[in-house]
């Protein structure tokens, strides 16, 4: 097995919200590295710091003490401005409820980044549609998100996240408003960007916060979390790249 | 669920969690109704003092034998009119409003025949008239002059002892106190009129008819004096404000309108707002027609609390302007002007609150009857509603054509004292097409976002995703633009007409008269102040003049005498033939306002009622005459002497010699002159006619700024509320990486594009309305209003996009702010 390099570099990593005054630890002292070319999920009950885990990584929250480094780049000493680049370049974020703009079509969703990256929406529509036939839905690119079925409006939300070509993946409860069908066709395709040399890329990192333990099995690692700590981490073999 | 919890707990809830737009809603409401109390508070108050004390001293007079002029008439047809069968009273007065030492003070001479006319002053003095000697050489005062009693009180300059106060509730109710009376005979020593009253009041037996004793009366006195109502002074004081009533109702009526248009707004995002929340009503059994009534009584709620606000706020603003109508409104009526509310004024306008806010909510509540019970059992997102379904846009198109087309020709045929709500209508008109084309608005709105770069093809999608909302703000902006420019430039236009109208008469260097610059002088001038004036060796020309105030068919005019060389408006601008034709007594001329109201033109005869008998009088010519008053005559100034018996002038032109300052000749004559006569200059006299006009157009300028305020502070709530909407949506851009700049560009982009969009509109509409608004001054002053618009009419564009940014740039940059992974999370 060939090693592969961190992208995400956790090092006693912990943050502390502050709620009606009293400390509340939400991850407490976490050491984990993620490396391009994986699948993994981020388990445990509500509570157990998994989401605060995906912001933190995705430069949304900042660490209260330890080190976030991710790409590279020591997220405690970027400034806002810089924190938001990075995340435009670097991170792709799929969330449960889609978050499609309903008034756009399906490619200029997808061309959303692009338009944040100071471009036209039109100048990003040859990588759109590339992208929508990657996942399977060329010939919806004229659609609205109205006209989507909820695992179609994912599909769309996870080529927006590659529009950028980021490193990394960042999905939250990606397959939370889908049946298992549709769930299980976005875990693939979730594991196929993670795994191949999707559009014609490096592999990347996808990480997932996930409540389904059957969507947990399909990744090649599952981070188990309770109270704000790592409480179990499994590691499947990685598969060679074709 | 009753239909008073439901109102409580479901639509007053919503009210009580957006705050801001309820409060705003309430305001606005709330300052209609109080423009409305005010507006009749105010002109209620002259009316209803002028009637008060009519009523007060004529008692059970059934007739009254006025003059026909302020000189009044000869005692001597007292006798006349008790010779008339029917008459069973006739109680002779000198009434009159005279210079005191506590300021201009209604004085009063009568006679002990006034006991036998039962009226509130009979019984107040009751007691003085059973004593002869009280009031032979001393007068008695209201409870206002009290302080007076023991010290120093002249009457015409000329010291008067005060014998008495009378005290008691009707002492109080007369002219609010304020009143000197004495014998008739010492009032017209006091005030050298001996030989001449005022007026008759006429009581006729029960069996006989008023008409037909007025008739015999008439006959009688020979058209030396008028028979008349004893309240024909209220409805000559109607006719005298009624410019400026109409004027300022005009301006409440907008305002009124424009209240209606922000609560539909209002009402018509918290009806789409609420989608889910009716949906889970119709879902839970509710009918729509209860979801609608429920509506409906939540306006009626908003009226209320705006009527609460605005009757105090209106009662408040009535009292303050009391003090500040115009002098030469009130000095031509003795009452003094105390603060009457009309029983009328609180209901009339409590009914114009609830009825503009139950049509702004019917309109918008039409929306709940698309609302589907099952939407509330979706969870994907609920897409915005449109302005409204196809069919009440043409329907409210064709409002809007109707009113449109109705206020522009309704010029031709409504009397011009209301064809002052011609320009309301057409507001009214304006913003129903408005509403018929806010697809188009909204459409032209969002693809101008678009042209911006980066941020404009996000914001076309929002845009497109919320018409009801880009529309109603950019109407917000429209309305703020529109309103402040008609108001402005036509009270602009107005202004500058007056002055050009008025131009003449300020190229006299100087005036001398009896009163100050702000009243009209009617008072005689001292012979040896014309003597004076006219030895000094710095004046070159003195022309004397005449004003009188005269009963002319129920209507108060005034009479101009003029002499040759007068600069006098009437007079002044006619060709020299004409010039030459009134002086030498063929013609008089009259003012266009006067012409229009007795329907006569250059050409007719004018029937002059006098001391003298009725004089048929050839109209020369109609020429414009801004004044507030019904109308007036000009004539050669020895005519008027002759005709009225008013021997003396009441004002002198003056030119100073060549070389010489106009302002040190008027400071050494005032000086010599002293207490016997007012120096003002002929630009200081023109200065106050504008002051006079622009105290109607004051109200005009406050609406226009309270609007824009009101239009502010709605613009900050809808981006605010638009914000809030979109906050889980503006969090996703930010983690994906749009910048706070990006967030701010992105807000910003919308308020930009609705500002043009409003900005346009605004100006159109405020375009349509000032020329309409110029065309119906026009009509109701009788004089010619030249429409121009202002160089800095692209001020106001630049007001819209601040009203706009100002609205936005708040909002915009609390959202950069706002947490992203708590926008995210919310749903």
């Amino acid at each position: 097995m060939k090693p592969m390099s961190p992208v995400v570099e956790l090092k006693r990593t912990s943050r502390t919200y502050v709620l009606g005054g009293e400390p509340v630890p939400a991850m407490r002292d976490v050491d984990l590295t993620f490396e391009a070319g994986t699948l993994v999920s981020i388990t445990g009950p509500s509570g157990a710091g998994k989401s605060t885990l995906l912001h933190l990584v995705a430069g949304l929250d900042k660490a209260t003490s330890g080190s976030v480094i991710v790409a590279g780049s020591n997220l405690a000493e970027l400034r806002e401005d810089q924190l938001a680049d990075f995340r435009l370049k670097s991170i792709g974020m799929v969330f449960q409820s889609f978050n499609l703009l309903p008034a756009m079509s399906a490619w200029q969703n997808v061309a959303i980044p692009r338009l944040l990256a100071g471009g036209r929406l039109s100048q990003a529509k040859a990588r759109a549609t590339e992208l929508l036939d990657l996942v399977g839905l060329g010939s919806r690119a004229a659609h609205r998100p109205k006209e989507l079925s909820g695992g179609q409006m994912q599909r769309v939300a996870i080529a927006r996240a590659l529009m950028m070509n980021p490193r990394i993946i960042l999905a939250d409860e990606p397959t939370g408003n889908l049946d298992s069908h549709a769930g299980s066709a976005i875990l693939e395709l979730l594991r196929s960007v993670a795994l191949e040399s999707f559009d014609g890329s490096d592999r990347r990192l996808v990480v997932m916060v996930t409540h389904d333990r059957l969507a947990a099995e399909r990744s090649d690692r599952i981070v188990s979390m309770l109270d704000g700590r790592v409480v179990a981490d499994v590691k499947a073999e990685l598969e060679e790249p074709i | 669920m009753n239909a008073i919890s439901r109102l409580w707990e479901i639509n007053l809830r919503e009210n009580r969690q957006h705050k801001v737009r309820a409060t705003v809603s309430v305001v606005i409401v709330g300052v209609s109704i109080a423009l409305i109390v005010a507006v009749f508070g105010t002109y209620g108050s002259v009316t209803g003092s002028v009637n008060d004390l009519s009523k007060r001293i004529s008692g059970s007079a059934d007739l009254e034998i006025a003059g026909i002029t302020d000189t009044g008439f000869s005692q001597s047809l007292v006798d006349n009119v008790r010779s008339v069968r029917g008459v069973v009273a006739a109680a002779p007065i000198l009434r009159m409003r005279v210079r005191t030492t506590a300021g201009d003070v209604l004085f009063l001479g009568v006679d002990n025949s006034i006991q036998q006319l039962k009226s509130d002053l009979q019984q107040a003095i009751h007691e003085e008239l059973s004593d002869a000697t009280v009031l032979a050489n001393t007068v008695v005062v209201g409870p206002q002059l009290a302080h007076y009693v023991g010290h120093d009180f002249s009457i015409d300059k000329t010291p008067v002892q005060i014998g008495s106060v009378l005290s008691g509730k009707l002492a109080h109710e007369i002219n609010s106190g304020d009143f000197a009376i004495t014998s008739l005979e010492f009032a017209q020593r006091l005030t050298e009129r001996v030989g001449t009253i005022d007026s008759i009041l006429v009581a006729v037996d029960a069996h006989a008819s008023a008409a037909d004793v007025g008739a015999q009366i008439s006959a009688a006195v020979s058209g030396r004096a008028l028979v008349v109502d004893p309240l024909y002074r209220t409805e000559q004081a109607q006719a005298a404000t009624a410019l400026t009533r109409n004027s300022t109702m005009v301006i409440a009526l907008i305002a009124l309108v424009v209240a209606t248009f922000l609560i539909f707004n209002s009402m018509n995002m918290a009806v789409a707002e609420r989608r889910r929340t009716i949906a889970t009503l119709r879902a839970l059994g509710v009918r729509r027609s209860k979801v609608s009534r429920d509506l409906i009584a939540e306006a009626v709620v908003v009226a209320l609390a705006g009527g609460v606000l605005g009757v105090p706020l209106g009662i408040i603003l009535g009292r303050e302007a009391i003090g500040t109508l115009p002098p030469t409104v009130v000095q031509s009526f003795d009452a003094t002007i105390h603060y009457v509310l009309p029983v009328y004024a609180v209901p009339i306008a409590m009914a114009c609150g609830i009825g503009a806010c139950v049509l702004a909510t019917s309109a918008a509540a039409r929306d709940v009857f698309v609302v589907a019970p099952i939407e509330a059992l979706g969870s994907s997102k609920i897409p915005d509603m449109e302005t409204g379904g196809r069919r009440l846009r043409i329907i409210f198109g064709v409002i809007g054509a109707v009113l449109i087309i109705g206020s522009v020709a309704g010029i031709q045929v409504v009397e011009s004292q209301r064809a002052v709500t011609l320009a309301a209508v057409l507001v009214a008109g304006i913003l129903a097409l408005c509403f018929a084309f806010s697809s188009m608005i909204t459409g032209v709105a969002s693809t101008l976002s678009q042209r911006v770069p980066a941020t404009g093809e996000l914001v076309k999608e929002t845009m497109e995703r919320s018409p009801r909302r880009v529309w109603a703000t950019a109407m917000t902006v429209a309305i703020a633009i529109g309103v402040g420019q008609a108001t402005s430039g036509a009270m602009s236009n107005l202004v500058s007409s007056v002055a050009k109208n008025l131009a003449p008469a300020s190229a006299s260097d100087l005036y001398v008269t009896t009163t100050a610059v702000d009243v009209l002088p009617t008072g005689p001038l001292d012979p040896s102040v014309v003597d004076l004036v006219r030895r000094d060796n710095q004046v070159r020309t003195v022309v004397p003049g005449q004003y009188a105030y005269m009963n002319l068919n129920n209507l108060r005019i005034v009479l101009v005498g003029v002499t040759e060389g007068s600069r006098a408006v009437l007079f002044a601008e006619l060709p020299p033939r004409q010039q030459s034709e009134l002086l030498d007594g063929k013609g008089v001329v009259l003012s266009t306002q006067l012409a229009q109201r007795l329907g006569l033109k250059a050409g007719d005869t004018i029937n002059m009622p006098s001391p003298t008998g009725v004089h048929g009088a050839h109209v020369l010519a109609v020429e414009d005459y801004i004044s507030l008053d019904p109308g007036a005559i000009a004539m050669p100034l020895w005519q008027l002497e002759q005709w009225f018996q008013r021997r003396d002038p009441t004002y002198l032109e003056v030119e100073v010699a060549e070389k010489t300052s106009v302002t040190d000749v008027k400071n050494r004559l005032a000086e010599i002159l002293r207490d016997r006569a007012v120096l003002y200059t002929g630009s200081e006299a023109a200065a106050e006619t504008k002051v006079g006009t622009s105290q109607v157009g004051a109200l005009a300028v406050s609406l226009q700024w309270i609007i824009a305020l009101v239009a502010a502070v709605a613009l900050f709530n809808t981006f605010t509320l638009s914000v809030l909407k979109r906050k889980p949506e503006l969090g996703v851009l930010q983690a994906m990486g749009a910048k706070r700049s990006f967030v701010i560009r992105l807000i910003l982009t919308e308020a930009v594009a609705v500002g043009v969009v409003g900005a346009i509109l605004g100006l159109g509409m405020g375009f349509a309305t000032h020329y309409l608004a110029d065309v119906v001054l026009s009509a109701t002053t009788a004089l010619h209003i030249h429409f121009s618009l202002s160089p800095f009419i692209v001020l106001f564009a630049v007001g819209a996009m601040a009203l706009c940014l100002l609205g936005a740039i708040p909002p915009a940059v609390a959202a950069a702010r706002s947490n992203i992974v708590e926008s995210v999370s919310e749903e």
